[in-house]
């Protein structure tokens, strides 16, 4: 699709074309933040099948409330913060969000990486090639949301007060939950690389 | 040199740059494997996660949402209508009392003109605040049709 727009319009005059009723802005939306949603979803939602809908779901969300949008945050942040909510609810009707948030799901696992395995230099024989598939495999086993935050710290670059106001979380859960779940991912990446080895 | 080992904390603060790290810390790490190895597998580990491939949908999600659009009205603001309008229906409601002023009913007798002076005032402002709010979004739509 084409469209006729040019890059890095300004949020407003986006949101304003489209509540006049052009219909193409929103494309350009669409756009300009579906990377984002993508990231998250994907992070969040295992099942293919329901990211389809739940991406409708969420787009037909942020033209419905367009409208409210008050540009206390970017518009990609707003369209960050319902795409979250959108798969937190998802995963609590699919029961899939253990409660607190599933935060402590990674830690039976990781116990069983100790520390003569760092001081092994363990690192040193991981190549760039095997990292990102050892990562990816280290990742997959976080809760939905650490892999989100990580993700969004990590790859979209945010900062954590942008996660803060996606995750409706306060700066300082933002920073400790990130503190909890690079330090599970390393122990999971440590985990992977062991079990290379073998 | 001190024995204890660098809290994890600080050692990822450290290598995302967040913070620096004492001095004595830094001689720790330095000296000691085990920080030193979570020092590297935390840099390595920070390099892997943004190599990663970023995910992408395997439909076309424009395509997907924008038929189920319905047209969108820009949402009207009444209110300053309706408040002069309602604020126009007292003032003629009242505005028979005030000509008509019966000595004798007490109730009407602490109205006093220039009070009934100031809601006119009132309802005026508002009346113009409407009219020019409804002038400026029918010049914005003009504008928006030339836009096409
Ligand atoms: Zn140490």
């Amino acid at each position: 699709m084409s469209l006729p727009f040019p890059h890095n319009i300004p949020d407003k005059h986006l949101v304003d074309r489209v509540l006049g009723g052009d219909k193409q802005a929103f494309a350009v939306i669409i756009q300009q933040t579906e990377a984002l949603v993508a990231q998250m979803v994907f992070k969040m939602i295992q099942r293919p099948e329901d990211r389809k809908d739940l991406v409708q779901e969420i787009y037909l969300k942020v033209y419905k409330n367009l409208s409210g949008f008050r540009y206390q945050s970017k518009l990609s942040t707003w369209i960050g913060q319902i795409t979250y909510n959108a798969c937190i609810s998802y995963l609590r009707a699919k029961q899939l969000l253990l409660p607190g948030y599933g935060l402590a799901d990674e830690d039976g696992e990781t116990r069983g990486a100790n520390e003569a395995v760092e001081t092994e230099e363990a690192d040193n024989r991981i190549f760039q090639k095997q990292r990102t598939a050892l990562v990816q495999q280290a990742l997959e086993k976080l809760s939905p949301i650490h892999r989100t935050l990580i993700t969004l710290y990590h790859q979209e670059e945010m900062s954590y007060q942008e996660i803060g106001a996606i995750t409706s979380l306060p700066e300082g859960t933002v920073k400790s939950y990130l503190f909890r779940a690079r330090k599970a991912l390393k122990e999971n990446l440590l985990l992977n690389y062991k079990r290379e080895e073998l | 040199m001190i024995k204890e080992h660098v809290s994890e904390e600080d050692i990822q603060s450290y290598v995302l740059k967040e913070s620096a790290l004492e001095q004595y810390a830094l001689q720790h790490i330095q000296t000691c494997a085990s920080c030193q190895a979570k020092l590297n597998m935390y840099e390595s580990l920070f390099s892997g996660v943004g190599e990663m491939p970023k995910p992408a949908f395997d439909f076309d999600v424009a395509e997907l949402v924008m038929p189920l659009l319905s047209v969108k009205k820009r949402k009207v603001n009444r209110l300053p209508a309706i408040l002069s309008g309602l604020l126009v229906l007292a003032g003629l409601i009242g505005l028979p009392f005030l000509l008509f002023d019966d000595k004798n009913s007490s109730g009407l007798q602490s109205v006093s003109p220039w009070l009934f002076g100031v809601v006119g005032i009132v309802a005026v402002t508002f009346i113009v605040i409407s009219v020019s709010d409804m002038y400026a979004r029918y010049r914005r739509q003009l504008k928006e049709l030339n836009f096409e």
